[in-house]
């Protein structure tokens, strides 16, 4: 089991409950050491993948195949994967201790190395010395580490985290967002994250998984998946974006020139044939406050870490700028000229 | 799907079909199988002092209403058992009729009580109905009875000079039919007021209406699917009541269920017991059959 | 013009509702308070006596048919209550099956039929069958009873047990039986224990099924009472009558106490304020 082999393969997985398909021929590999973020909106199937990565669902067709055995055909309780529930679903009448031991008890291991093992994971997830409270006399945050502890002591080939921290307020999510960041580093084994929440995602993954309606979008880096969005849903779903119709006018390697309304040139990155119509996305940030296209400014909003401009440009449309601190913001009315810096708008694949 | 997931799937039923095995023996084999024997005494034969032949005979379904003449064999009508009918149906309606007249102020009463009230309420109406159904109709047969409490302070207070003979009376049999019934009235209907918007009430009122109007002309239609579903709840137990007759009609006030109990001990005719049980269990499937076309209607109105 | 509540409030409501109350609990205090009365006599009161209990707890029959009832009803209800959680585990857990509603509406089969019938029907069987008539016939139509009433609060329970421990015992490599053993039948604890304490008091009081099922020498409590005042009232009657209707409140609240336990204790609730760790 080298470094390289992916730790989970899967194979034109596909699922559907009665009419409606949860999940259509997907796709995708999750590296042994990596930190895997399942992303998408509610129904999108992120967390039917996740059941049947588990075991809880059976797939209709396809093949899922860890560490290259396919364990489709097994039965939850066999697999060497664990899961730390959204709700943490701690079982109530056990302590701590008794939570965390429980898949080595159900693996016959003996009583010592489960008494060592028990102290030794806790530890790792500062919960030391918690063995025999119970989980209505802990926190939130607390739970949730119980949980971490309870799925990480039998020492899983692949842990599944079903958006462990949307029960947390701010400052508690994003805390345990480096401390899950930490113990994946820690533990060295792959984690399968689900999460609709786009900033999380970015922060924590190695690489992400954008989904919706059951399908597949776009697998790659953060900065992958936010700079070069693959399709027009994954450039709307992460960060925010401005979308516009344009027309290309020539093609330069893997550049498109397009001209968008009101006549306006803007270098595109991405291929389209030439005269296509196409849309274009273009990031708030990378719009200057130079260039040759006005822009009547509708509103202006102070949010602190930056300035939100948002005006129209010939033609109609809506075009929303971000602006650094520091910069001195224009005025309501006024109209004001804006161009994308180079090779920074992208043409989206329809 | 791989053959894999069709194993899985398999052994699922399996354990389900072994899971409830205990259960569905038990009833099928204890009560439904009875049943259906019950059904078929009720064709056969009666031996002479108490059993069957196994012959196929329709002589327990025509004693219902006719019997033969001892010396000529003719057969005449006798109505005698058609009255014991008639009776057990009478008493149960009339037994209803009293619940509900009762049932429906009490539980509208219950259900504009305080909410810590409402609950102590309804655990005071309920726990009672749960208690020995003999004891019970024991303690009302100890307190009507001639020297019971009851006549000896009617007589302490000279209101009356001779006990009231109410024991072992038709009046005995429904006091204890109300008695033992009761709470399964005011239950269903205690949900239907629950349920009801009273600023309809006061609607009505503003339109003029008096109270007893309002509540005659908009409460009482609101809340019917709970008065009909208690009037079923009481009626089915009553049909087949057989202690309160028993004890409070000292077997003399004879209902369907005693009559179908004498067979088998002194008239010693087991298939006429049958067939007035096959009688019996007809008129509670009907009145079963009704009550869920009502709770069905009732899902599809919109209240 | 007149406030709300009163359009609301009916004259006489809480005056019939008050009296409907005395009406049902009126025989059985009376009953009870009787118990107590050291003289035969309705019209006077003697003074507090327990000389009647002690009368009836040393009465032979009544000893021997409380043993009976005893046994009879631990037979049946420990019985029904294993048959009642194996049948709401099927039930209650699990996809909606091909002859759910027929099954459900077998389990609550005996709570439709009337008694007599039910009596009849199990002297019918036993007879055909040649099986003798004793304390086992009695168990065996007991069971039948019994498993309704056990059924609908061990199934209300599990119900309420989210099927999210079930997955999460299933991925920590639990099979059916460990999940049944660690995880579930622990949290149905209390419905367990009101499905056993409604069965069996059930069981004890039942008179009708009894009386038709019973050999001779196989007497229970309601039978002895019933034979009892056949005879005539005697405030023996009152004392054994007020102490099953003791056992019969104690057993009721009990069951509906442990019906009511929560399954998650101070469950956290979902967005609350964190203290940090």
């Amino acid at each position: 089991m080298t470094q390289d082999s992916p730790a989970l393969v899967l194979s034109n997985v596909s699922k559907s409950f009665g009419p409606v398909m949860a999940l259509d021929h997907i796709s995708l590999e999750i590296g042994a050491n990596e930190f895997f973020t399942l992303l998408g909106p509610s129904g999108c199937g992120k967390t039917t993948l996740l059941r049947l990565i588990a075991g809880f669902e059976l797939a209709n067709s396809g093949q899922i195949c860890l560490f290259g055995k396919d364990i489709a055909g097994l039965p939850a309780n066999k697999r060497p994967v664990n899961t730390v529930f959204q709700q943490y679903a701690l079982f109530p009448h056990m302590s701590v201790g008794e939570n965390v031991a429980f898949a080595l008890r159900r693996l016959r291991r003996s009583e010592s190395d489960i008494k060592k093992r028990v102290g030794e994971i806790l530890e790792t997830v500062d919960l030391a010395g918690y063995q025999s409270r119970f989980p209505h006399q802990l926190s939130g945050g607390q739970q949730q580490r119980v949980a971490l502890a309870r799925a990480l002591a039998p020492a899983p080939k692949l842990l599944l985290l079903d958006e462990p921290l949307s029960a947390l307020d701010l400052k508690l999510r994003q805390q345990m967002r480096r401390e899950l960041k930490n113990l994946q580093h820690e533990t060295g084994i792959a984690f399968v994250f689900v999460t609709h929440d786009q900033g999380e995602a970015l922060a924590m993954s190695d690489r992400i998984a954008v989904l919706s309606q059951g399908e597949l979008h776009q697998v790659g880096t953060p900065k992958e998946v936010y700079e070069s969005p693959a399709t027009r849903f994954v450039a709307g779903f992460i960060g925010d974006i401005n979308v516009l119709e344009a027309s290309v006018v020539e093609t330069r390697g893997d550049e498109s020139i397009c001209r968008i309304a009101g006549g306006h040139i803007v270098v595109c990155s991405g291929v389209a044939p030439l005269n296509a119509r196409v849309h274009i996305a273009i990031r708030p940030e990378r719009i200057k406050l130079s260039g040759s296209i006005p822009l009547e400014v509708k509103e202006v909003a102070y949010l602190g870490d930056a300035t939100e401009v948002t005006g129209n440009i010939s033609g109609g449309a809506e075009l929303r700028l971000r602006l650094p601190p520091g910069t001195s913001p224009p005025e309501l009315g006024a109209t004001i000229h804006v161009s994308c810096e180079t090779r920074t708008a992208r043409v989206l694949p329809d | 799907m791989t053959r894999k997931h069709k194993l899985s799937l398999h052994v699922d039923v399996v354990k389900r079909v072994a899971l409830l095995a205990p259960a569905t023996f038990f009833i099928a084999l204890f009560l439904f199988l009875p049943l259906s024997l019950v059904v078929t005494y009720s064709f056969l034969e009666k031996a002479q002092f108490g059993g069957v032949i196994w012959e196929f005979s329709l002589a327990a379904y025509e004693q219902l209403a006719f019997e033969h003449d001892i010396f000529t064999g003719e057969l005449s009508v006798n109505l005698a058992y058609a009255g014991i009918i008639l009776r057990s149906l009478l008493h149960a309606i009339s037994a209803t009729v009293l619940c509900a007249l009762v049932g429906v102020p009490m539980a509208y009463y219950i259900a504009t009580l305080s909410p810590r009230h409402q609950s102590m309420m309804l655990l005071l109406i309920t726990v009672p109905y749960w208690v020995n159904l003999l004891v019970r109709t024991v303690s009302m047969l100890f307190i009507i009875r001639n020297e019971g409490p009851l006549n000896t302070f009617l007589i302490w207070l000279g209101l009356i000079s001779e006990p009231l003979h109410i024991a072992y009376t038709n009046t005995a049999i429904q006091i204890g039919l109300v008695y033992s019934y009761l709470p399964f009235m005011v239950l269903p209907i205690y949900a239907a007021v629950e349920r009801f918007d009273f600023r309809l009430l006061e609607a009505a009122h503003d339109l003029y209406a008096g109270r007893w109007t309002a509540l005659v002309t908009v409460l009482i239609p609101a809340i019917a699917p709970g008065i009909v579903a208690g009037a079923i709840l009481v009626f089915i137990p009553c049909i087949g009541a057989y202690i309160a007759p028993d004890l409070l009609g000292g077997g003399k006030e004879l209902m369907i269920g005693n009559t179908i109990a004498l067979q088998f001990q002194s008239s010693r005719n087991w298939p006429f017991g049958a067939s007035l049980s096959v009688i019996l269990m007809s008129i509670v499937l009907i009145a079963l059959f009704l009550l869920a076309r009502m709770a069905r209607h009732g899902k599809g109105h919109k209240s | 013009m007149t406030g709300h509540s009163s359009i609301r409030h009916y004259p006489g409501f809480a005056l019939l509702s008050w009296l409907a109350l005395v009406f049902i609990y009126g025989p059985i205090l009376a009953v009870a308070a009787y118990s107590f009365n050291s003289t035969r006599s309705i019209t006077v009161w003697e003074g507090f006596s327990l000389d009647w209990y002690a009368k009836a707890l040393s009465n032979p029959q009544l000893q021997s048919a409380a043993i009976n009832s005893l046994i009879v009803a631990v037979s049946a209800s420990v019985t029904a209550t294993i048959c009642a959680i194996a049948a709401a585990l099927a039930m209650a857990r699990g996809e909606n099956f091909a002859g759910k509603r027929v099954l459900f509406s077998l389990i609550n089969l005996p709570l439709i039929v009337p008694e007599i019938v039910a009596a009849i029907g199990s002297l019918l069987f036993f007879v055909t069958i040649g099986l003798s008539l004793g304390i086992g016939s009695i168990v065996l139509a007991h069971i039948v009873f019994c498993i309704p009433f056990a059924y609908l609060p061990i199934a209300a329970r599990l119900r309420g047990i989210e099927t999210a421990y079930d997955e999460a015992a299933a991925d920590l490599h639990a099979n059916r039986w460990e999940t049944f053993r660690y995880v579930l039948l622990p949290l149905m604890k209390p419905g367990v224990i009101s499905g056993f304490m409604l069965a069996f008091i059930v069981s004890i009081d039942d008179f009708i099924i009894t009386n038709f099922v019973a050999g001779p020498g196989a007497t229970t409590l309601p039978l002895a009472i019933y034979g009892m005042v056949r005879v005539g009232f005697t405030p023996e009657i009152n004392a054994i009558a007020t102490m099953m209707l003791a056992l019969s409140i104690v057993f009721v609240v009990g069951s509906t106490l442990f019906g009511r336990a929560a399954v998650n204790p101070g469950k956290v609730v979902k967005k609350l304020k964190e203290e940090v760790k």
